[in-house]
């Protein structure tokens, strides 16, 4: 499969990570973490639940230090993953190892479905907010965003404003504007970031990824985010979240200071992600359903507990 | 036997739908009570088998009333509360008879059950429910008025607009402990906030008819707004008779605290999406009641509007009060989760 180097578990499971992530191009990084840890599940040889679980654990780690910027979906989805694989070991009646072992592996493999779904599933909710005729602002490059966008019937006509954002990459807000603009019935025009207060009057509604939901509604995404939410707010005008719930995270953060300065920073130690409070967010549009703030704690409960 | 079963069920539920259509009816109170009605009789017949079966029917049933008439909701409503204890007692009878199958995992507890499985008990348990929604539904104002003496205090000045039965029975309830005064506003075009003026003056309550215009002056000595909705809507917004926007803004801004009274069939599981709520649910009725006919020439050279509804965001809410309990607004997704069935994941 991939280069092995052999006595190093970690560059193995580093190895797979990245093969992962370069199979799934499209798909986010979470993802490929997920078959990581799959993977871990089928290749372990050990023989108790927990050394599996520990191995799982620092799998997890691992996956974490090398992810770069998608490291908050990263870590929520395979928080996540492990919850789900190790819920119901206590109902399994014989305590065989490879009992065990097949019911991660089958539980873990249905979580994994589930997150792969999860993008179509959004979008297919996000693209009916869009109206004939209206006008939408969209801010950082959001791959579930653009889904939706695409979505969007053709004989439905409308505009949107794409701001230029914080480059991670050279070439991933050109990706972004250039497939947006590729859809006929979709007239774009991009902006600066600080031309939001100047464009809002004339905004219908905007629309942003996140990289997490944090528990109290509120979310973490690319900094900008923040100020459109708070214009918006300002303008009554609607504002709504795309995102896959695997990016829930257990993160309370009650300020920007709160937010792990890990996930806060990027290159250069520029500011890479804001906080947006609940306050500012009309509606979450995830694949479990259209959410309100109020409404993403109980979700997480039931997602963690 | 089930085919004479089934013409009747078919036939009440053509009445209702033509009812509906022709928008023949007042209150949602009495669709929602007709659409029991026609569960109940065909919960009765030997014309479905299984859950599967039944559930598949009430689905087809919500979706020909959704058409007839789709700013009506009541009725839907109650189907898909139905459809929810439907679910819930088969998976109920089915766990007991196989007590080992039970799934921690909450998400996943409905996965895996086969719906299409016959358990006969299941016809008593579901009929036993629709019982008890009758007697709900029947009792629900009353319920709702229980809860009066808790809001409505001695020398207060409440403001209402246009006519509720379930704000009716609420102040006339109040009017029982407290002394307090009642200011309607009059809910033109349709104006009938004078009949509920009339009502509660008969009643002895000292009652104080405006007119619309007047709302704002007027608000600055009111202590509380009491209102009646059309239906709730899943982010605990209202659509509610065009005009109690109006209300609700002047409400806000005297910090004025504005209740609304709910009976649960009108709770929806629907999200108001589209920034105007006149492209997706509002309906538009004759103008008439702005414009005499007599005045024809007037027609064609003016456009004349005659929306009925009015969407209300959920900021402008303080307090709901339903037959089953009070909540906030932003708790209304918690009521949603247990009253209706969950979308598939």
């Amino acid at each position: 499969m991939s280069a092995f180097v052999p006595g190093s578990k970690d560059n193995e499971i580093m190895n797979l990570f990245e093969n992962f992530i370069a199979i799934g191009q499209e798909q986010s990084p979470a993802i490929a973490a997920v078959r990581t840890l799959i993977h871990t599940i089928q290749n372990h040889d050990g023989s108790t639940v927990n050394q599996l679980v520990q191995e799982i654990k620092e799998a997890i780690r691992i996956v974490e230090t090398i992810t770069g910027k998608s490291k908050l979906a990263v870590s929520s989805c395979c928080a996540q993953f492990l919850q789900h694989a190790t819920l119901n070991l206590a109902n399994i009646e014989s305590a065989e190892m490879a009992m065990c072992k097949n019911h991660m592996e089958e539980e873990g493999t249905k979580y994994l479905q589930r997150c792969e779904r999860a993008i179509t599933k959004v979008a297919s909710a996000g693209a009916p907010l869009i109206f004939d005729g209206a006008k939408i602002l969209v801010h950082s490059n959001s791959q579930v965003v653009l889904e939706a966008l695409k979505l969007v019937p053709e004989n439905i006509k409308f505009t949107a404003w794409i701001t230029s954002s914080e480059k991670d990459a050279a070439n991933e807000i050109q990706d972004f504007e250039y497939e947006v603009d590729k859809c006929a019935n979709i007239t774009t025009n991009f902006i600066q970031d600080s031309e939001i207060g100047y464009i809002m009057e004339t905004i219908d509604l905007v629309l942003v990824g996140a990289e997490a939901v944090v528990k109290n509604g509120g979310i973490l995404n690319k900094v900008g985010t923040l100020s459109v939410a708070i214009c918006a707010k300002e303008m009554n005008k609607p504002l709504y979240v795309l995102a896959e719930s695997f990016k829930f995270s257990l993160i309370y953060p009650l300020n920007q200071r709160d937010v792990p300065s890990e996930f806060r920073y990027g290159a250069n130690n520029r500011v890479r992600i804001d906080y947006t409070p609940p306050k500012y967010i009309t509606m979450l549009i995830t694949d479990r359903g259209l959410l309100t703030p109020t409404a993403v704690c109980d979700e997480l409960l039931e997602m963690y507990l | 036997m089930g085919s004479v079963e089934e013409d009747t069920t078919t036939s009440s539920l053509l009445a209702l739908e033509a009812l509906l259509k022709r928008g023949q009816y007042t209150r949602s109170g009495q669709i929602s009570l007709l659409t029991l009605d026609i569960v109940e009789k065909y919960v009765q017949s030997n014309c479905w088998k299984t859950a599967g079966d039944l559930i598949t029917w009430l689905q087809d049933t919500a979706e020909t009333l959704r058409k007839a008439a789709a700013s009506e909701t009541a009725s839907g409503n109650l189907i898909l509360r139905l459809i929810k204890i439907v679910r819930d007692d088969f998976t109920n009878r089915h766990r007991s008879r196989n007590p080992g199958l039970m799934s921690q995992n909450s998400v996943d507890s409905e996965q895996g059950l086969d719906f299409n499985l016959e358990i006969p008990e299941l016809r008593s348990d579901v009929q036993n429910t629709i019982y008890e929604l009758q007697s709900e539904l029947e009792l629900s104002a009353e319920n709702i008025a229980e809860e009066a003496d808790k809001h409505i205090h001695s020398n207060e000045v409440v403001l209402t607009m246009g006519k509720s039965k379930t704000v009716e029975a609420f102040l006339k309830r109040a009017a029982k402990k407290a002394v307090f005064e009642v200011i309607v506003a009059e809910c033109a075009p349709a104006s009938n906030g004078h009949e509920l003026a009339h009502s509660l003056a008969s009643s002895k309550i000292q009652t104080t008819l405006i007119a619309d215009t007047a709302i704002f002056a007027m608000m600055s000595r009111v202590n509380k707004v009491i209102i009646g909705t059309h239906s709730v809507l899943a982010n605990g917004g209202l659509k509610a008779i065009a005009g109690i926007h109006l209300v609700a803004l002047a409400a806000k801004y005297y910090n004025v605290p504005v209740i609304v009274l709910v009976p649960m069939y009108k709770l929806s599981p629907e999200y108001p999406l589209s920034t105007d709520i006149n492209k997706t649910t509002n309906r538009f009725v004759s103008p008439d009641q702005l414009l005499d006919y007599s005045d024809g020439d007037v027609y064609s050279k003016v456009c004349a509007y005659n929306p009925v509804f009015d969407y209300v965001p959920p900021n402008l809410i303080s307090l709901f009060i339903f037959n089953i309990g009070s909540l906030a607004p932003s708790y209304i997704y918690r009521l949603l989760h247990e009253t209706y069935p969950q979308i598939k994941r």
